[in-house]
This record gives C-alpha cells, structure tokens and sequence, in this order.
C-alpha cells in the first residue's frame, strides 16, 4: 500500500512496534501507557460494502471521472489525459480487481498509466478502497474478463 | 393637702429609684437577650464539634512531625472554645472608612471546614474572599452585600428596618451587582463581554443591551447603539399593510424568537400607525426582472439548492422555529414582495445601511432562482392594498409613532433615532417611596418591583400614570438576571481609585476578534475553536495557515479561493473597515499561537539541479496542475497556486504536503507521501511561484505536457 521505499519503512515501524507491544504487555501493571500506541486499531473498523464505495467514489473520484464514472467530471476539461471511462464494460473487464485496487492504492503511475491519475492510498485506507472497487463493478456492470 | 417637703424628698428619691431600676431591668433584659450572643453559642458547638471530628481524622493518620503539631493545635482550639466568650467582632474597613461587624453571626465565613454548615455560619462559597483579590479585611461584607454594617440583629444588619433603607443586603446573585463599581462594564466593553465570577450580571448586562433597553432609556456609562430594527421609511415598497397590522399586534405570531417586543395596543392605534407609516412611501411597481423566474419549477429547485450552497442557512432557518442568527424564512412571502427580495439579495445595504446581512454578490440569474423560491414560502395568498390616504388617520398614527417608541429601534422619516422614557441612572438605588405599587400585592421591595416591572412592564399602570413600556417577554430567569444588572446602576463614590480595575480590557485583538465574530455570525458557517457550522471551511487552524497580511485583504474584498466544483459557497461581502479586518486576522493568528504578522523565512539558495527536480515532482511524480491551476490555467480541483505563496506561510505548506488529511479529514488533496528532501524542495518551489513571470511558468509547463503527450503517444503505439 506504500511506494517502494517507505514499504520497508512500514515493515520497521511494524516491527518496533510489535516489540514495543510485546515489552507492555510483559509489564502489565502498566497499561494505560500502552494504550495511545495501539490508536490505529482503536479505530471502528470500516466494513467494505458498496455503500462505502459510493460516497467515497462521488466524493473523491467525481471531480475527474464524473458523477456518473463515464469520464466527463468538471475538472476532466483541464486534464492532458482523459480520464478512464468507469461505465465502459469492455475497458474495465480488462482490469481485474487487484489491478484496480493498485491503480487507486498507487495512482495511475503504478500501473504504466499517466500521474494525472493520482494515489488515494494515505487517503481512503484498504476497506474504503476494496468498497470503491465493488462500486466500480457497479457502474461497469462487468466481472473482469479473466483473473490473471 | 399640702406635701412637707420630707416627704416630697422622699418620693423623689423614691421615683429615682424606680427609674434606675427600670432601666438597669431593661438594660439586663436588652442584654440577655442580644440574639448575636446565642447566635455565637450556638457556632460554638458546632465549631466543637467540627473540631473534634477533624480531630479524630487527624489521629487515624501515621504518625509524623506535621500530625504531632496539628493534634496540639486542635486540641488547644478545642480548649479556647470552652472558654469562650461571646464578643462583637467590629472589622475598621480604612479603605471605605465604615466599620463592618457581619462576622459577628457570619463566624464561618472565611473557613473551609464550615462549607456544609447552615447560614449564618455557612463558608463564603467561591474563592472571592479565600483569595488576596477580595480580602475580607480590606472589603468586609457590606462593599459587595450592603445593608447595614453596624446592625447587630438579623433586621438591622440586613437593612430590613424600614422599606425605604438605601442599602437592603444583596444577596446571593444579587451581590454582583456590586462588581462593576470597581469593574467598569460601560459601553466601550462588548457587548457579550465576561465579567469573571458575576455570571447574572454578566448575562443581565448582555440582555439590557441586546434587548436594546438603551433605545429608550438612557443610563450613564452606556451610549445608545444605532437603531437595531430596519428603517421603516420604505416600509410600503417591502411590505403590505396587512401584514404590518398584523406584526405590531403580536410580532411573535410571525416570527417565534423576534426581538421586536408586543406593545400591547389597542386595534385602532395600530391601524393608525399603520396607516402612517405606509404613508411614508408608494408601493413598488412589478418589475419583470424581479418576477422573470416566479413559478418556473426548474428555477424554484435551483433557487432551494442556491439557498443552501450560498450558506443563507448558515444565519436563516427555515422550519419556521426562527432560531438562527436572521429571521425565519418560512413565511417570508407573506411578508414582502419579489421585487423587495431581489433589490434586498442585491445589495442588502442599501435598503437598510445598518443590517448585519452581508453581500453575497450574488450573479442576477441565481438571484431570480432565489427569489422563485423564496416566493413559494408562504401559507397563505399575499393581498395587495393601496395604503389609507386618510389625511387624519395619519397624522393620528403619526404622533402615537412618536409616543409609542418606535423610533427607540427603527429610524423613521425625520424622527430622530431613540426615545425619552425615563432615565436609569441611579435605578439600582431607588427609593421605595418613589415607586408605584398600584394595587399589585408584592412586597413593597426596589427588587420586587423591578423584577416585575421587566416581566411585565404594564403591571403598576394606573389611570393618572399609564406606562407605555412594551413587553418583551422575558423568562423568569432572565428577568432574575436583568435584575442583578439593574442594580448595579447605582452610584458608589466611595470606592478608591486603587481599587478600580477594568478586567475586561477593550481593544485587545482576543477580544475584539470575538467580538466581530459575533457580530458577523461567522460560526453560522465556519467552524472556530472547533464550534460552527460546516457551510465554508473550518476556521480553527487558519491562523497556522494563512499569512494574516493577505487575510486582513480577503475579508475586506473576498474572493472565491476554492474552486466551485468542490465548493459552491462564496465567502460574502461584509464591508469590513481595514482595521476590523486587520483584527480579526490578528484574532486567528494569536488563536494558533503563530507571529503576528507574518515573516517569510529567510531565502534558501537552492542549486539549479534541485530547482529541476521540484519540477519534476510537481509537473510529473505527482502532477499538481492535474488539480490545481496557475493563473486560471489548469485544475479545478484545489485552489489556484499563482499567488498561493502570498496566501499561505511556507511552514503551514510543509505539513500540509506531508499529512493534508491531518487539517482536513476528507480533503480531496491525496497524501503523496513525500520524502524529506521532495518536501523541502516542492514547498520552496510553490512558496516562490508569485515570482515566477506568466510567459516563464507557461514555458515550463508546456516542457511537461509535451513530455506527457510524447509518452502517451509512445504507449498508443505500443499498443
Ligand atoms: C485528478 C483527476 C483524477 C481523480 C481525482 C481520479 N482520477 Fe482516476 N484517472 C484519472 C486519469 C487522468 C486517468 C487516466 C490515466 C491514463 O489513462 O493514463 C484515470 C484512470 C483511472 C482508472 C483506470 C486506470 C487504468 O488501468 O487505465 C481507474 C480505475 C481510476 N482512474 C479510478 C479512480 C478512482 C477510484 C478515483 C477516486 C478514488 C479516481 N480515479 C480519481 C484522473 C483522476
Ligand atoms: C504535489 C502536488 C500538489 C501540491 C504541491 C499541492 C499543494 C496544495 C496546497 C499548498 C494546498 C493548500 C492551498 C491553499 O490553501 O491555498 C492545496 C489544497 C488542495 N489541494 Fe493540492 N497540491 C497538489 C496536488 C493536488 C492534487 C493532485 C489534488 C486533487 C486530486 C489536489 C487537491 C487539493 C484540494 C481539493 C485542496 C483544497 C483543500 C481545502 O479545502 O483547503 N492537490 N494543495
């Protein structure tokens, strides 16, 4: 979910975190102090549905890709590239769902498509993206063609 | 017979004997009687008892220097206590010149253990006293509470001796009163200023002035605002004299929260005022650019949608509860005319300089949207009717407009702004004497009678003395405070000069900015100290984001900065002065703790190569001008960056490329997740963009697009 560098970032952070956790839990007379670390989890889980992907995708997505995903927003005017067509089936079957979670994850650059096409990784997290793609099977009423 | 003067030398001495008798009786009785004596035995035994239990607490700790030496203290306290002796306790206030003997009966009032005793022995509850600010030795009680300080029985001590004693005791929320003597709150502080610790006064203060008492009264220290109620010289080009009828017999029924009070008149004054004040002016004629859109569904649903995204429901409601910060909409089309709505959206000002409304500088289109709209709002047809022309009537109406007051909130052909009802100097110090009770029932008490005369002002009307004073529905509590406030009008010359400290000090920018904030609703859409509305953007860290010098030329002439896809609210015009803007930028500024003004950090020389990358990252790694345009040119998405270095501080900038969400939880600006370097390189580029010549930037960029275009053109073929 990271570019390449701070991947190895995460892991680290992981690990130190881990350790940290393993540390208070072995002095559990404290675990009030422990509880300010483990915020990230404290965090409601989202639940990916198609709702979710809904909001998120009119919210985020719509300036470029349009209220109705067929690639005419208000911003596509100004943009070099245009952006993809989320209605057309045959485009979009073309793509299975990891490559569309990595495409929103990462931005266009990830998949050998234009930067116009930004990262929403930091932003949304893995629940919102997951519910965006199943919207995204929404709009295109289409499966992808074949899971490579 | 005739007395030998043996005998009448006996019979004076006889008398004299008497007499001394009599008066030594009496002066015993007086004695053993003297209710502050029982008063002090029975603290006595409470003071004992106290003692003792604290006594007991003090045993059951672990043994140590400190609980050695508490024991002995309490102990000898116990033993003074049974030995004591009742006495007056007189305190010589110097500063005041008076002696003060409350602490006689009110023997706990200085010592914590006795917060749960009854009165009199009860602690002063606070920390007034406990604290240096208020020392009992230099104020005593009587500075604050009044009455009678040399009293030595409950009456007298409380001023209860005769209904006309100047001073009767203040008590509970009634000793605010006493704090503005040294605490002026006159007309040069806010109006929602705080007085620390005088919360009924403080909310008294406010009422007076927001109800716009000084309309009509004059009082000293206060200046009489201008007239809080819209002119009513063009009243027939607004509304129908149906309707004004109707509002001056019970303005209430129209709208729930009004401030225009209900004068309570009889049916033929109100059509005479009518009938006058529409004399004043002729009645509009239709305008087809006013009416252009009237009953067009597809203009009424823009013009709903307008009435949100413009933020007017940041200051209307429009459910008819009439609880926002301007009047309800619900009716509004009962009231007035699409012609009026249209001047009035245009340009709020020139109907009425005065109104807190702002411009909206709405386009002429979406203001004939509204207006279909705010035209549909009414639950019954509107009549149309030429007003009386009836030479009498009017000039009737004319002098009760004068005589009823309404020139004390609405300026009014050539009648001056204000009124002459009786002054309020002085009032908090009325004598009872003075009053008219009529044939009302309460006690014959300044304070009993203020009380109802601000609840219900026509109470001691009787037929040589009729008040016109109108009602303005106060609640009870509200009338509670109003009183507190009253009688803090009172004359204290006794009070020395250092002790006079004005705590709520006008003209600090916390201050004023406060002030302006509530004057001008901001909150009704913004966000500030993470209370508000949501129509325009949070307000709460803009003092960390924008250089103050650039927001002090926003308010006075705002531009839109975001576009409108993201968002359709456009920060309105409220005609700020140079000075109450340079305020409040001031105020948001000293609110994220960041300088005042604001210092660009010194230029960092940054080598060609470096220079070559940041422009790399913003035209290619993560393409800015896909959402951001320069000079117009570009995205629409966030806002232009042509004069972004002038808008925002380069330190803000830094931490917003690294964590937007951090400020904005849902921003539509993604978190590139930039590297260190990336991020100073990028913030030092954007930050120096206003320095960049037009032809120079679109050199540049046209580098990139072609770069962009060559690669899209290789990948089509790759295809
Ligand atoms: C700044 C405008 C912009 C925004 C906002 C935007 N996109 Fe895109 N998107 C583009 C452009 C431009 C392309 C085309 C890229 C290309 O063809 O090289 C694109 C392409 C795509 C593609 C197709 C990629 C491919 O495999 O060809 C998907 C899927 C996509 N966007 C999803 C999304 C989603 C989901 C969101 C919202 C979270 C979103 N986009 C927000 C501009 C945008
Ligand atoms: C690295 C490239 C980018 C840079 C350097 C950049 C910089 C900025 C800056 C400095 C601001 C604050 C603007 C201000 O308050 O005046 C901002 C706001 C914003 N940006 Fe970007 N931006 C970039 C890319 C993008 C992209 C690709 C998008 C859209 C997908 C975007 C959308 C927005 C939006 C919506 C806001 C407004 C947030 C608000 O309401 O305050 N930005 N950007």
């Amino acid at each position: 979910m990271k570019r390449n560098q701070s991947k190895i970032t995460v892991l680290f952070a992981a690990f130190c975190l881990s350790l940290m956790l393993c540390s208070f839990a072995s002095s559990s007379e404290n675990p009030a102090v422990a509880a300010p670390e483990t915020t990230e989890e404290a965090k409601p889980k989202l639940t990916v549905s198609l709702e979710l992907g809904e909001v998120t995708y009119k919210h985020y997505c719509t300036p470029c890709h349009g209220m109705k995903g067929n690639g005419n927003g208000f911003n596509a005017g100004s943009l070099l590239v245009k952006p993809a067509n989320h209605t057309d089936a045959k485009f979009m079957s073309a793509r299975n769902d990891a490559k569309l979670f990595d495409t929103i994850n990462l931005g266009g650059v990830e998949v050998a498509k234009s930067t116009l096409m930004p990262p929403w990784g930091v932003n949304l997290g893995d629940e919102k993206i997951k519910s965006v793609v199943l919207y995204l099977r929404e709009l295109c009423q289409c499966k992808a063609a074949k899971n490579w | 017979m005739k007395l030998s003067f043996k005998d009448t030398k006996l019979l004076l001495i006889c008398s004299a004997a008497l007499l001394v008798l009599t008066v030594l009786m009496f002066l015993f009785e007086f004695e053993t009687t003297r209710p502050w004596k029982g008063i002090q035995r029975d603290f006595v035994e409470i003071d004992k008892q106290v003692t003792e239990e604290a006594l007991a607490k003090t045993q059951a700790l672990p043994d140590s220097a400190a609980k050695t030496e508490e024991i002995k203290r309490l102990t000898k306290h116990s033993n003074e206590l049974d030995s004591y002796m009742p006495t007056i306790r007189q305190t010589w206030l110097t500063h005041f010149d008076t002696a003060d003997r409350c602490t006689t009966c009110h023997l706990g009032i200085e010592a914590p253990q006795f917060a749960n005793a009854e009165q009199p022995f009860t602690t002063h509850p606070g920390d007034h006293i406990a604290s240096d600010r208020h020392s009992i030795d230099t104020f005593g009680c009587v500075i604050c509470h009044e009455g009678q300080p040399v009293g030595l029985t409950v009456d007298e001590a409380h001023g209860h001796i005769h209904h006309n004693w100047m001073t009767p005791l203040l008590a509970g929320k009634r000793a605010e009163s006493s704090c503005e003597a040294c605490h002026a709150m006159g007309s040069d502080i806010a109006k929602d200023a705080i007085l620390p610790d005088a919360p009924s006064f403080t909310a008294g203060r406010t009422l007076y002035l927001e109800t716009n008492c000084l309309g009509c009264h004059v009082a000293k220290g206060y200046e009489r605002d201008a007239g809080i109620g819209p002119t009513l010289t063009k009243l027939s080009t607004k509304a129908d004299p149906s309707w004004t009828l109707s509002w001056i017999k019970k303005p209430t029924d129209f709208l729930a929260k009004t401030a225009m009070p209900d004068f309570e008149l009889e049916d033929e004054k109100i059509t005479a005022i009518t009938a006058y004040l529409h004399s004043l002016s002729k009645i509009e004629s239709s305008s087809s650019k006013a009416r252009k859109n009237i009953g067009n569904s597809d203009a009424i649903e823009r013009g709903k949608a307008s009435l949100t995204d413009l933020g007017c429901l940041g200051c209307h409601t429009e459910d008819g509860k009439d609880t926002g910060f301007g009047p309800d909409l619900k009716r509004v089309a009962e009231k007035t005319t699409p012609e009026w709505l249209l001047a009035w959206i245009e340009d709020p000002k020139k109907y009425w300089p005065a109104t807190n409304m702002p411009d909206l500088r709405v386009p002429e289109g979406e203001a004939q949207d509204l207006v279909a709209y705010l035209s549909t709002l009414k639950s019954n047809e509107v009549s149309v009717t030429e007003p009386s022309m009836d030479k009498e009537l009017i000039e009737k109406g004319m002098l009760l407009t004068k005589d009823t007051g309404c020139t004390g909130c609405h300026s009014i052909a050539d009648f001056g702004l204000g009124y002459n009802a009786p002054a309020h100097d002085g009032i908090g110090q009325k004598r009872v004497d003075e009053l008219v009770f009529a044939d009302t029932k309460i006690h014959h008490t300044l304070a009993d009678w203020l009380q109802l005369k601000v609840r219900s002002p026509r109470s001691f009307n009787t037929e040589d003395m009729p008040t016109l004073m109108p009602n303005f529905g106060l609640s009870e509590e509200e009338a509670e405070d109003m009183l507190t406030f009253l009688l803090s009008i009172r004359d204290r010359e006794n009070i020395p000069a250092e002790f006079v400290k004005v705590l709520e000090t006008p003209g600090t920018a916390k201050t004023m900015g406060e002030i302006l904030i509530q004057e001008n609703n901001c909150t009704g859409c913004h966000k500030i100290k993470g209370e508000g509305g949501t129509v325009g953007p949070d307000l709460s860290f803009q003092g960390q984001r924008i250089n103050p010098k650039w927001m002090t030329d926003f308010l006075m002439a705002p531009t839109k900065i975001r576009p409108e896809g993201i968002e359709p609210t456009r920060m309105p015009t409220f005609n700020f002065t140079e000075e109450e803007a340079s305020t409040l930028s001031a105020y948001f500024a000293d609110q994220s703790k960041v300088s005042y003004p604001y210092y660009k950090p010194a230029k960092k020389e940054f080598a060609a190569a470096d220079r070559e990358k940041a422009w790399k990252i913003y035209f290619q790694t993560f393409s800015c001008q896909a959402c951001h345009a320069w000079n117009g040119e570009g995205g629409i998405v966030g806002p232009d960056q042509s004069d972004l270095a002038k808008r925002l501080r380069a330190d803000w900038v830094k931490k917003y490329l690294a964590d937007p969400q951090k400020f904005i939880a849902d921003v539509q600006m993604p978190n590139f997740e930039m590297y260190p370097d990336e991020l100073e390189i990028l913030t030092d580029l954007i930050m120096s963009f206003n320095e960049i010549p037009a032809p120079v930037w679109e050199q540049i960029k046209k580098r990139w697009d072609d770069e962009e275009l060559a690669k899209q053109a290789a990948a089509m073929s790759a295809q």
